[in-house]
């Protein structure tokens, strides 16, 4: 796939080009904020790798410009910015996903190969039901493009469920999944969540399998 | 640039000035009074002394012998008498005061021309204002003692702040100070305390940064250097820098949390921040969020995340599967199985030969929950250790 490769460091790019070109990609690699927003506008990029501390301004600022535009190329921001409030303004201004320097090389191509596929369709942890896509690696639910908060109680009876998908999980071993965050739950704990997700995420797509247990299809 | 001047100066003139004006306001009025008093006694004056004449006249008493005050005018048995016009004065022509008494067809008038009643009245208003001068001057001279003495423990701080030592960073002591100035000496001993933090921290960045960070460089510097002799190892090599990223990593995270003086006071919602942070983890970690969906507490996200990410790493550290992050109203939990062998020393774990840890962790958090007042508890209860953030409750809108 083609890669943008906005790195401020001449000897780091060099050394990630240098990697991903070895991997198989098409690289592009630029060192400023004008030759990145010159080389976004002209090139269908599958994603593109931004360093936020560039030269002649910040990358977030370019991010948001072009997220500003309605552009959707996927992003990851790869920088040495490490506080959670970097990686929160990354994330928030458009970021796919929000990498920290020194990233291993191979990790950092894993990355770049999963917001890709994620913006061709699906990435490999996220599985559509209905109207709802689950996104197993990184515990988040979205319906119709809008993310749905859910307590980790909740995420452990959906993510049990989608695990199974199409299979009967028993109320047995969705109480086993509860009991990773308390020695004792009340009795009718299984139905108390599942009620939850069910006004979250919809009605339809939990069924109850009357004596059997919950499924989702 | 701005005009020397000074508080009992600026304040000395105010006061007297208010003063001045209060005791010219007040002048005024008693003198207008005084005037119109001294009137109306020298009226009545004029009235007791013409009846008495109009008695002694009619019981004999030659006119030429009849007593009569000082400044008086008699006339006796004029139908209308013609009261002489004197010389013009400052305010205008001279001015008859007359009472005119009559019984049994005889009638007696006796004046007093306003000149002499002008006369009277500045004597009495002399004597009042030679009274008054002298006391508006004690009371000056008071008002100027009173604001020196007033002001003195300012000058007296301005003085002992002055006098000190730039390398002295002992606290003033605020004891004995008006309540208007220890918020000063509060705050300048607050900033002295910061100050001789910042420099504490600085010289133990160094200290610390030189101690963890020389031996894996030597380490890296000798792989590197059987590497390039042909018996080295790529792996231990990346092993090295792998260990020396992790230290720098601690090392800046020690930096930033005994350098955190200008920490943040927002709103953090604990369960999103530890999702970041987990997000950095690979999966196996437990988040507990209570159930609830948001945990807010005032705070600063970036150190508390600091914070988090350490306690985890420990966790996964020195534990056995099974860590676990519980958040609840203003706490943040960390728990994990103890591996066999860990040892704890004052709640600390012991720094095992193939610990792949910098040992810096939990001294982050310390430094951490010092500097954002939050309560640390290590709690070892038989294989599990739990070490707890408490925040200050600090309602967040």
């Amino acid at each position: 796939m083609r890669i943008l490769l906005v790195e401020g460091g001449a000897e780091l790019g060099a050394a990630v080009a240098r990697h991903l070109r070895r991997a198989g990609h098409a690289m592009d690699h630029v060192a400023t904020c004008d030759e990145a927003e010159a080389a976004w506008l002209v090139t269908d990029y599958a994603a593109i790798l931004l360093d936020l501390g560039l030269p002649d301004g910040s990358g977030l600022d370019l991010l948001r410009k072009r997220r500003g535009f309605g552009d959707r190329t996927p992003v990851v921001i790869g920088t040495a910015y490490d506080q959670i409030s970097d990686r929160i303004a990354g994330l928030d201004a458009g970021a796919d996903d929000y990498v920290v320097k020194p990233y291993d090389p191979g990790e950092l191509e894993a990355r770049l190969r999963a917001v890709a596929r994620r913006a061709d369709g699906l990435a490999g942890s996220e599985i559509a039901i209905g109207p709802l896509v689950v996104d197993r690696a990184r515990a988040r639910v979205h319906r119709d493009g809008v993310e749905i908060r859910l307590t980790s109680r909740e995420w452990a009876v959906l993510d049990a469920l989608v695990a199974a998908r199409g299979r009967v999980l028993s109320r047995a071993v969705l109480e086993e999944r509860l009991f990773a965050f308390d020695d004792e739950i009340a009795g009718n704990a299984v139905e108390v969540y599942v009620s939850r997700l069910r006004s979250k995420i919809g009605r339809e797509v939990i069924e109850t399998r009357r004596g059997l247990g919950y499924s989702v299809s | 640039m701005s005009a020397h001047w000074t508080l009992t100066g600026r304040l000395v003139r105010r006061v007297l000035a208010i003063v001045v004006l209060g005791w010219s306001v007040a002048m005024a009025l008693g003198l207008w009074s005084l005037a119109h008093e001294i009137d109306e006694s020298l009226d009545q004056g004029l009235e007791i002394r013409a009846r008495y004449a109009l008695d002694l006249l009619e019981a004999g008493v030659p006119a030429g012998q009849i007593p009569i005050g000082e400044g008086d005018v008699l006339s006796i048995d004029d139908a209308a008498a013609p009261w002489p016009e004197g010389e013009g004065t400052l305010r205008g022509r001279v001015s008859w005061h007359v009472f005119r008494a009559e019984r049994n067809g005889r009638a007696v008038e006796i004046g007093q021309s306003s000149a002499f009643r002008r006369e009277e009245f500045w004597e009495s208003a002399g004597a009042f204002i030679v009274v008054m001068v002298p006391l508006v001057m004690i009371v000056a001279l008071t008002v100027v003692l009173t604001v020196r003495a007033a002001l003195g423990p300012a000058r007296r701080l301005a003085t002992t702040i002055a006098a000190r030592n730039a390398a002295d960073f002992t606290p003033h002591s605020a004891g004995g100070l008006p309540d208007e100035l220890r918020p000063i000496a509060l705050s300048v001993n607050d900033h002295l305390a910061r100050i001789g933090r910042l420099l504490t921290a600085e010289r133990s960045f160094a200290a610390n940064a030189a101690h963890e960070l020389r031996t894996p460089l030597a380490t890296a510097r000798a792989e590197t250097a059987a590497l390039a002799a042909g018996h080295g190892s790529v792996e231990r090599v990346d092993r090295g820098l792998g260990q020396l990223t992790r230290i720098v990593d601690r090392l800046l995270q020690l930096a930033r949390a005994e350098a955190s003086d200008a920490a943040r006071s927002q709103p953090v919602d604990l369960i999103s921040l530890a999702r970041h942070v987990l997000a950095e983890f690979p999966a196996g970690v437990i988040l507990d969020d209570g159930d609830a969906s948001r945990l807010m507490v005032r705070s600063d996200a970036d150190l508390v995340g600091i914070a988090l990410r350490n306690l985890v790493a420990n966790a996964l550290e020195h534990g056995i599967n099974g860590v676990r992050v519980r958040i609840g109203p203003e706490m943040l939990q960390v728990e994990n199985r103890a591996a066999p062998g860990v040892v704890l020393h004052a709640a600390r774990f012991e720094k095992g030969n193939a610990s792949n840890g910098t040992g810096l962790g939990l001294t982050i958090v310390e430094t951490i929950a010092e500097q954002l007042d939050l309560t640390l508890d290590r709690s070892v209860t038989r294989d599990r250790v739990r070490i707890t953030l408490y925040f200050p409750a600090d309602p967040v809108s």
